[in-house]
């Protein structure tokens, strides 16, 4: 696929993750405000654990889809091309 | 909306005939692992060419011990299975089966998944298998389930790892690709069971289950349905970005996804979610199955 087609995947995808992480994170406090639950820091630390694990993996795709395309090849030399 | 009250008292429903061997099946929750087997096998095709009899093996050895895991559950839940419509015909609370039986039999069959793995496949894959068991039985069903209305959120992640185990049973190693697939299963699992739940309130609420519906209202647990849709659609096609998949997966899960998100937005927008909240519980089942068949079709399909 083209490489601008590929780019403009990556940030539309990264928007929506982002933005809809966000309101997952607004509605658990709104509840969390409301329920009023007896362990808080417990509760917010399930809200928050995914997230910051879905933060690192982003990091990571972002360096994937930015690192160059390369291609391998596997090159063997007759022995009388070698020369030193 | 519609609600169905908690605390009353559930119906009793018509006692089954089984034979032992019924029942031993039973205790695994075959209908269950068959999805689980799907997000197993198919990460295997994605990332290589494994032999059949690898495949097989890894079969196996998945059922077992996810079928061990069901079982030490329903040992687990057995108290509330009992008050429960949908689980009140399982072995152990219809007297057909001795608890203890049941504890034996899935730390059994889970031992001998573990063992199988490791010795046969490598000792990776026998190490993630027997996480996703420890995960389901002690972080799920002994701790989560009972005391947070998040249980689904971060219990999600038990039924996650088998796309590991696929993929290290290729591999013997990880990658970001299958981080992606781990994902995607802990972010489908939220919308899937909330589906669920908003129609299952009345056993929920009589078992004392905490579910998001019974504790966060049904607008809000609707409200993060919708978000976690999303969430899930964009992470599926994330993996295109950095070439881990192609065209025609890109394609598929586009169409998937938003027939997913078509299904959660009628359960936003209807006057009675039942009807709309049991089409994206089934369908969700489908579209997991469908999007993991997808990436294997991208990898193998000569385009």
């Amino acid at each position: 696929m083209p490489a601008p087609l590929l780019a403009a995947v990556f940030w539309i995808a990264v928007v929506a993750v982002v933005v809809s992480q966000a309101m997952i994170l607004r509605s658990t406090a709104r509840v969390l405000r409301a329920a009023a639950p007896q362990r808080p820091l417990v509760e917010w630390g399930f809200a928050v654990g995914p997230a910051l694990v879905l933060a690192v993996v982003l990091y990571l795709s972002w360096q994937a889809a930015m690192r160059p395309a390369t291609i391998e090849v596997e090159v063997t030399p007759l022995p009388g091309e070698i020369r030193l | 909306m519609s609600a169905t009250a908690p605390g009353a008292a559930a119906p009793t429903p018509a006692p089954v005939e089984r034979t032992l061997l019924q029942d031993f099946v039973a205790l695994t929750k075959p209908r269950i692992i068959s999805l689980l087997l799907v997000t197993t096998a198919a990460p295997m095709y994605v990332a290589g060419d494994p032999t059949i009899g690898t495949v097989l093996l890894v079969m196996l050895g998945g059922y077992l011990m996810a079928g061990g895991a069901n079982a030490v559950n329903m040992y687990l839940d057995r108290d509330i299975d009992d008050v429960m419509t949908r689980t009140r015909l399982r072995p152990i609370p219809s007297g057909r089966m001795h608890a203890r039986l049941v504890l034996a039999f899935g730390v059994g069959i889970a031992t001998a998944a573990t063992w199988m793995l490791a010795t046969f496949v490598n000792v990776l894959t026998g190490a993630l298998a027997l996480a996703g068991f420890y995960f389901y039985v002690f972080i799920y069903t002994r701790w989560l389930k009972r005391s947070s209305p998040q249980n689904i959120v971060i219990g999600g992640a038990a039924g996650a790892f088998p796309p590991l185990v696929g993929w290290a049973a290729v591999t013997n190693g990880l990658d970001l690709t299958a981080f992606y697939l781990f994902l995607i299963v802990f972010y489908w699992t939220p919308p899937h069971f909330w589906a669920l739940a908003l129609n299952k309130q009345k056993d929920y609420g009589n078992a004392r289950v905490p579910m998001a519906p019974l504790v966060w209202g049904e607008r809000e647990t609707i409200a993060q349905m919708w978000w976690y849709t999303i969430l899930l659609v964009a992470l599926t096609v994330l993996p295109v970005a950095f070439g881990a998949f192609g065209a025609v997966y890109l394609a598929l899960a586009l169409v998937l996804g938003g027939l997913l998100l078509w299904g959660v937005h009628r359960v936003r927008v209807a006057a009675d979610y039942v009807k709309p909240a049991w089409w994206v519980y089934g369908y969700s089942l489908l579209y997991l199955a469908l999007l993991f068949v997808a990436m294997v079709l991208d990898r193998h399909l000569p385009l």
